[in-house]
């Protein structure tokens, strides 16, 4: 990959990462904050993926694990913050995208890339780099606790 | 609202194009932009004086819990030279610290570590209003002010504003890195004489002027490069110049968190290969926060000596960690001119699933040719290294100079030709205290590709050396050889 695809890839997938940051993160500053950081990593690196086919979730994993920084950065200077685990009629009560940030991690991660970031489920499983039946398990726990009745390769 | 709702809602809500996200493309390539114009000098620099910053002996650290990290952009900047210290970075594996010191009109604070079982890296600033570039020899030696451990350290860069963050790397080969460590920093003033600016030979100046050899073959006056060619025999035997003043002394106690120094973890390999007709195992890899250790060993059957390894390492997804090419870059476990472990860029943030080592070419020192002979009389020499010649041996003042001309690997790249020992007819041991590089005239075809090293032989009565190659001939492997390992 070149410097020219390199730009073309992050100009075509730009809009969905923002995306799944935002709804990651809660706020449109650290979400562009969280994206800057994973395409500056991405450029700096892109030239080691020798296979130019996982871009598009080499470059997600790297958002997700600067959405989740950016968080463990928040939580340090707001430490009470942090919220006790939900139960299921917790998750009920509250608005989707609050009902979405307050799931926990590996069921959130899924979901996101799931349902708002427009990847299959393979994509989703080969991004978080868990095994698809994995994966498959977790969207469910997760459209359960959110009430959401969305089929199996939900909505783009 | 139903949750259906909702979610068509939300999803409509993401659609709206953010401005800020529109330019996320430029602002990173600016900022690679920035971080490279940092890297070159300090790349350039440890290319031009491999030799001359390594200093041996121990040291020792203080640890504290890692919570928020002040000024990570500043740190970030500092590490740019190092792959494996700039994800360190990035995944927090920093210590903070202020240890602030002040002797007479100098400020020494001593404000990160990263730290792992085998390598420190001090982060540190120097500042003054009074003097205007500063800098500083430093020394590592044990928590009680004793002897030093076993333990080499280098200065990370040169010439550093006053005030910015700088940083030294201590390095533990064998032994592991200590509860903790005391650094000594003697400081001087590395302001230019203003009478002396631009003499290659100003004794002031304490690191050799790398473009010597190019500036004496560049000039077009044959008058002017004259002078220059004096003042670069001069800068060679005058190298290693008298102790500067120093102005201030500190004296830091560094103390390490037992969670840091015992980061590291082995990968077992043990597969043999055979390159370029010599066998070579590969025994492990140890992964550290800091680098990664290939381990090898040669059957002694073998009839070159293996000096360095071309390689990279590839984790899931094609992710590559390329060797190291600053600092040390492989050592020796013995005493042979073999090198036994090689240091590249580490894995230890990405927790790889799988692993394997590429190897693409190697570099060989032929068993016959450890030593080759040098006739400085007649200007002639025995087998050299491949594309070496000698270009002229100069007498003065009872030293010898030597000047070699080598095909570049690379454009504007120099490489070693000689390791630091050598001998007189009689087999006495001597060693390089340091030596130049630099350009041929590129605008002639002749001597485009080609650079040269000088080196002086000082006080050197013989007339004939034998001098220790650092190498015979690169090999480059017809396929990527492929070691899967984990």
């Amino acid at each position: 990959m070149n410097a020219d695809e390199f730009a073309v890839r992050v100009e075509t997938i730009r809009n969905r990462l923002y995306r799944t940051a935002l709804l990651y993160l809660g706020s449109e500053s650290m979400a562009c904050d969280a994206l800057d950081e994973a395409v500056y990593k991405a450029l700096k690196n892109y030239k080691r993926l020798r296979q130019p086919e996982y871009f598009d979730t080499w470059i997600t994993r790297i958002l997700i694990n600067e959405c989740h920084n950016e968080r463990k950065r928040q939580r340090r200077f707001r430490p009470m913050e942090e919220a006790p685990e939900l139960s299921s009629e917790d998750y009920d009560r509250l608005p989707l995208k609050e009902a979405i940030r307050k799931l926990p991690k590996e069921l959130k991660d899924v979901v996101i890339l799931r349902y708002f970031s427009g990847y299959t489920l393979a994509e989703t499983a080969q991004a978080l780099e868990i095994p698809q039946g994995t994966a498959a398990t977790r969207q469910r726990r997760a459209l359960t606790l959110l009430r959401l009745e969305l089929g199996e390769e939900g909505s783009k | 609202m139903t949750r259906m709702e909702e979610y068509q809602e939300l999803l409509q809500e993401l659609e709206t194009p953010s401005d800020a996200s529109m330019g996320t493309l430029g602002r990173a390539e600016k900022r690679l932009q920035k971080r490279r114009r940092i890297l070159r000098p300090a790349a350039g620099l440890a290319a031009c004086f491999a030799l001359f910053v390594l200093l041996v002996n121990f040291c020792t650290p203080v640890a504290y819990a890692c919570e928020q990290i002040p000024g990570l952009r500043q740190l970030a900047r500092a590490v740019t030279f190092s792959r494996s210290l700039t994800d360190a970075v990035d995944n927090d594996y920093v210590q903070p610290l202020h240890l602030w010191q002040k002797d007479g009109d100098v400020v020494a604070i001593v404000e990160y570590l990263i730290v792992d079982q085998k390598q420190v890296n001090v982060f540190y600033r120097l500042d003054s209003d009074v003097h205007e570039r500063l800098a500083a020899d430093p020394q590592v030696r044990g928590a009680d002010g004793g002897s030093p451990p076993p333990c080499s350290w280098s200065l990370n860069q040169f010439d550093v504003k006053n005030g910015e963050l700088q940083s030294l790397t201590i390095d533990f080969i064998d032994e592991d890195v200590p509860d903790a460590l005391r650094l000594r920093l003697d400081v001087y003033d590395n302001a230019p004489a203003d009478s002396n600016v631009g003499d290659a030979g100003n004794a002031d100046s304490r690191v050799p002027d790398a473009d010597i050899g190019a500036d004496a073959s560049a000039d077009d006056n044959a008058g002017e490069a004259d002078v220059s060619r004096v003042s670069a025999e001069d800068a060679l035997l005058e190298s290693y110049a008298s102790t500067p003043d120093y102005i201030a002394r500190f004296d830091f106690l560094l103390e390490f968190d037992p969670e840091f120094t015992s980061s590291g973890r082995t990968v077992p390999v043990d597969q043999t290969v055979t390159l370029d007709g010599q066998s070579v195992t590969l025994t492990d890899i140890n992964i550290y926060p800091t680098h990664l250790r290939l381990n090898v060993e040669a059957d002694e059957d073998n009839t070159k000596w293996l000096k360095r390894l071309d390689f990279y390492i590839e984790m899931d997804y094609g992710m590559r960690f390329d060797p190291v090419n600053e600092g040390i870059t492989a050592t020796s476990s013995s005493d042979l001119p073999m090198m036994t472990s090689y240091r590249a860029d580490s894995s230890y943030f990405y927790k790889a699933k799988h692993l394997k080592v590429v190897i693409t070419g190697a570099e060989w020192l032929d068993k016959d040719m450890e030593r080759v002979r040098v006739d400085l009389a007649s200007q002639t020499a025995g087998r050299l290294p491949d594309g070496v010649e000698l270009a002229e041996a100069t007498r003065k003042d009872g030293s010898w100079i030597l000047k070699f001309r080598a095909r570049s690997r690379r454009k504007s790249f120099f490489h070693q030709l000689f390791a630091a020992p050598y001998y007189d007819p009689d087999g006495r041991e001597y060693s390089l205290d340091s030596w130049q590089n630099g350009l041929g005239d590129s605008d002639t075809e002749e001597e485009s590709g080609f650079f040269y090293t000088s080196f002086a032989l000082k006080d050197y009565p013989y007339d004939e050396v034998w001098l220790s190659p650092q190498y015979t001939a690169e090999w480059t492997a017809p396929e990527p050889l492929v070691v899967e390992i984990q």
